[in-house]
């Protein structure tokens, strides 16, 4: 099943589609800043139950299920790969050779590192699955001239948190590299600012309209190549192909058979769509372009954006404590290692 | 500014081309002026249009030779897109044109693109969705459309740019009858009230010809005529380029004066010379020919496309062997759908299709296709080869012939469209009417007994159109059976003895043409109208004039018939 667009109208379909595309990414930051098994696994769950109410289980779970397998694995190198020194070892994954030691550390941290991966692929899918494309690109692109929005307001205040989360939760490495530390706050301020402003172009001012204008062609195209894909097929079966052979190398031939109709068939709406844009005065004056459609966010939008700064927030404050392996604690504390 | 348009001594050179696409071309249009541009299909009217926007020479390239201004632009010195915000352009393929993802943001896109107020795009795009009659439309996909959905939501989309010169290539070819009246009355009109310059380019010379005030007829990238409407008439046929619609054809052969366009005008001229008969009229005489077992059998078919209303509500159909009958009906009403059946691209979902003894349900597709050629409605959909001689070979070596005879299979079929010479060459190198053809040859390469060609005459000149019917026809008389879905109610009635007329997924009709051709009332109700010599028929019915007469042969033998009668 392909991940597209689900007609509905719960609260995650009604939100504006820039709160939506920033959910995205600050799960990503979320998922970097909440280590713990639990509290991921928690995140992840949570998440996964707005997305059900949204557009119901079957199509949450029937995309997730694909990607299970791979995090599973990245789940497992952890274990094997990066096993704790300092860890309590648990046994060995080859008994008789006493090879591949499993620490309770690597684990936990494994666990959590499935959930962390599982929860920013949902949140992409979600994004996908509640926002038609065209909205999505009007919400990434750049629209006149605006004062100071809640974006802005937004993605500051997330700079903000990166430049504390930077500094918090640095690896070990780095931390203790012989820099004097003006010259670490430098370096970890530029890499925050790097990241606030990519953010806050995304977020508040968006790209360019010429880009937008290409995703949203790409976005309407793709229906129109499924089209194509079928009407080739249908062509070939009315002049008695067999598009569906048992054989496969008969099948690799339907393929071949179909490539290269559905290139040219791309290359000349390629064309066409630059004639049609340019033919509607799309370059008369882009910079000057009104969108008929103005996103204004409303109170949701606002409790939801609280939510994820919330979380992020969470995040960094356990770290900061230390209690990011909260989990990990209480194990340790129960067994009295 | 004296003119809208002004071509002075233009040519212009395709890249690669040998020859030129516009020569010596002189064209002064005023504002306000509706003129229509005509000729043969490869005559240069659609590059003429593309100068108007500046896609010639700026997106094609080529050598323009000679001054083009518009709107006392110099369309070298501009971009498209300014041109573009004056003049309004709408491309002969409506698929091709629509690029959003919603027939509202498609109708918004120019006006977003002028940078006008949200509000007033609001209201511009409100008023040409209602003009364009696609209101509850506006959600939908442009590519989830049907032809003349299509062609209404690109005409929207340039309305609601409200431009000064509204210049449209072929502004009607997918739609039916109806709604190519309505559509060219609407341009005409809409045009007329903001006072606006019109081109159009169309081969319905009998539906443009009373909206416009000037004709332009072209051939090979030249302008042979150029007049007021009435003198270009007057001079007469140019054999290939040019034919004038029956009613000026017939006015001509009876002698009466003047140049009359509709039934109207011709009424009171022909009149005069006939006399009240009383009495039965002549009835049609029918073929009486007797057909052979029934092939198709289509009984309580219903089908819908996804979540959508049904596309086929309860269809029933008989077809006999050797028959021809045409399908007709409004954009949508489920012709294709119909058709797609026949040869098992579509499954019935109730009721029950069955094809030469075959229920369609349980026999593989590619099986059908040995007894049923399909010629798809956009002969390009069609293609699935780089070189005529591979398209013809394709059937064929799907199930596995010998070389030698798909080799003389594939000649014979290409001779009968009348493409021997064309064996070579590259489909894409093909123009439109050569691949309508090649369409036709290669689905005759497997010998199907049962032929479905789904609207042959789109985007085709009336020559063009003409000539594929006849083969047609060749194709009946050698007992092929035909079904023939088309627009062109008038030829349609020429060519095939019976008529299935479809509206909302059902069969409002099935019978011979000459019962329906007469009554307006149910045509009007399926969107579809009769040709003028028809109707004009129906006003002389009190001279003894047969309501069913379609052609302009019919009529005259009718006349003469009356006055014989008188005399």
């Amino acid at each position: 099943m392909t991940i597209e667009y689900q007609k509905g109208d719960s609260t995650l379909h009604k939100l504006d589609p820039r709160t939506k595309l920033l959910m995205a990414f600050s799960f990503t930051f979320i998922a970097l800043a909440i280590q713990d098994p639990i509290l991921a696994g928690i995140v992840f769950f949570a998440l996964r139950g707005i997305g059900i109410s949204a557009v119901g289980g079957e199509v949450v779970n029937k995309n997730l299920r694909q990607v299970v397998p791979v995090f599973l694995m990245f789940g497992l190198f952890n274990v094997i790969f990066r096993p704790d020194p300092d860890g309590h070892f648990l046994f060995y994954l080859i008994p008789f050779f006493d090879f591949g030691p499993v620490m309770m550390e690597s684990v936990l941290g494994g666990i959590g590192l499935f959930f962390r991966f599982i929860t920013i692929v949902l949140a992409v899918h979600l994004l996908l699955y509640t926002t038609p494309s065209a909205d999505m690109v009007l919400g990434m692109t750049k629209q006149g001239k605006r004062s100071v929005s809640i974006t802005t307001g937004v993605t500051l205040l997330l700079g903000i948190l990166l430049f504390v989360g930077f500094n918090l939760t640095l690896p070990t490495p780095i931390a203790n590299l012989p820099f004097i530390i003006p010259v670490r706050q430098a370096v970890v301020a530029l890499v925050a600012l790097v990241v606030g402003a990519a953010l806050y172009h995304l977020g508040s001012r968006g790209v360019p309209p010429e880009i937008a204008m290409g995703l949203s062609i790409g976005f309407a195209t793709l229906g129109l190549l499924t089209q194509q894909t079928q009407q080739i097929t249908d062509a070939q079966q009315a002049r008695g192909y067999d598009t569906r052979p048992k054989n496969i190398v008969a099948r690799l031939k339907v393929i071949v058979a179909l490539v290269l109709p559905i290139f040219f068939a791309t290359i000349q709406r390629a064309q066409d769509v630059a004639v049609a844009i340019q033919a509607r005065a799309f370059d008369y004056n882009i910079k000057a372009r009104t969108y008929r459609r103005a996103l204004i966010f409303q109170r949701p939008d606002y409790v939801f954006m609280a939510i994820m700064v919330g979380l992020l927030l969470g995040g960094l404050i356990l770290n900061f404590y230390q209690l990011n392996n909260a989990t990990e604690r209480v194990i340790k504390s129960i067994f009295g290692l | 500014m004296e003119y809208d348009i002004d071509f002075s001594n233009v040519t212009f050179t395709y890249e690669d081309a040998p020859i030129p696409a516009l020569a010596d071309i002189n064209l002064k249009i005023k504002p306000g002026e509706s003129v229509l541009i005509t000729g043969p299909s490869g005559s240069g009217k659609t590059t003429l249009i593309s100068c108007l926007i500046g896609l010639v020479p700026h997106f094609h390239d080529g050598r323009l030779e000679g001054k083009v201004r518009i709107l006392d632009r110099d369309i070298r010195r501009m971009r498209i897109g300014v041109m573009a915000s004056a003049v309004g352009l709408v491309f002969q393929d409506p698929e091709s044109q629509l690029v959003t993802a919603s027939v509202i943001d498609e109708v918004s896109f120019g006006p977003e693109n002028l940078g006008i107020s949200r509000q007033e795009i609001e209201q511009r795009a409100a008023e040409a969705i209602s003009v364009a009659r696609l209101d509850g439309y506006e959600n939908r996909e442009p590519i989830n459309l049907s032809g003349g959905e299509q062609q209404a939501t690109a005409i929207a989309a340039i309305f609601s740019m409200q431009p000064e010169i509204y210049a449209l290539d072929e502004p009607t070819s997918n739609l039916d009858p109806m709604g190519t009246k309505q559509v060219l009355s609407l341009i005409v009109e809409v045009a007329k009230k903001r006072g606006k310059t019109l081109v159009v380019v169309e081969h319905k010379l009998e539906e443009v010809l009373p909206l416009v005030e000037r004709v332009v007829v072209m051939n090979e990238g030249r302008i042979l005529r150029d007049g007021p409407v009435h003198d270009v008439l007057a001079q007469g046929d140019i054999p290939g380029v040019f034919t004038r619609p029956p009613i000026v054809q017939m006015a001509e052969q009876l002698g009466v004066g003047g140049t009359p366009l509709t039934a109207d005008d011709i009424q009171p001229l022909v009149e005069t010379n006939l006399q009240p008969i009383s009495g039965p009229l002549p009835p049609l005489s029918h073929s009486g020919k007797d057909y052979g077992e029934p092939v198709i059998e289509v009984s309580d078919l219903w089908f819908a496309y996804g979540e959508d209303a049904p596309a086929l509500r309860g269809v029933d159909l008989t077809v006999r062997r050797g028959e021809f009958l045409a399908i007709l009906g409004r954009n949508g009403s489920g012709k294709t759908t119909l058709v797609r059946h026949l040869i098992g691209l579509a499954q019935p979902q109730r009721g029950s299709v069955t094809v030469m003894d075959k229920p369609v349900s349980e026999t593989p597709v590619m099986e059908l296709a040995q007894q049923v050629g399909f010629c798809f409605q956009n002969p390009n959909h069609q293609m699935v080869s780089f070189y005529v001689k591979e398209e013809l070979a394709f059937g064929m070596r799907a199930r596995n012939y010998p070389d030698e005879q798909i080799a003389k299979a594939a000649q014979e079929a290409l001779d009968f469209v009348g493409m021997g010479d064309y064996m070579d060459a590259e489909v894409l190198s093909l123009g439109k009417g050569l691949t309508q053809r090649l369409a036709l040859a290669s689905v005759l390469t497997l010998q199907p007994e049962i032929l479905i060609v789904d609207e042959p005459a789109t985007g085709q000149d009336p020559r063009m159109t003409v000539e594929i019917f006849e083969l047609i026809k060749q194709l009946n008389e050698q007992g092929k059976t035909v079904l023939l879905i088309t627009h062109k109610f008038g030829v349609a009635a020429e060519y095939a003895p019976r008529a299935v007329v479809m509206n909302n997924g059902k069969v409002t009709y099935d019978g011979p043409f000459g019962n329906i051709v007469s009554d307006t009332k149910f045509l009007h109700g399926n969107s579809l109208d009769q040709p003028e010599v028809t109707r004009l028929a129906g006003k002389l019915a009190p001279y003894g004039i047969p309501p069913w007469v379609v052609t302009v042969d019919q009529m005259m033998d009718a006349i003469n018939g009356s006055l014989r009668a008188r005399s």
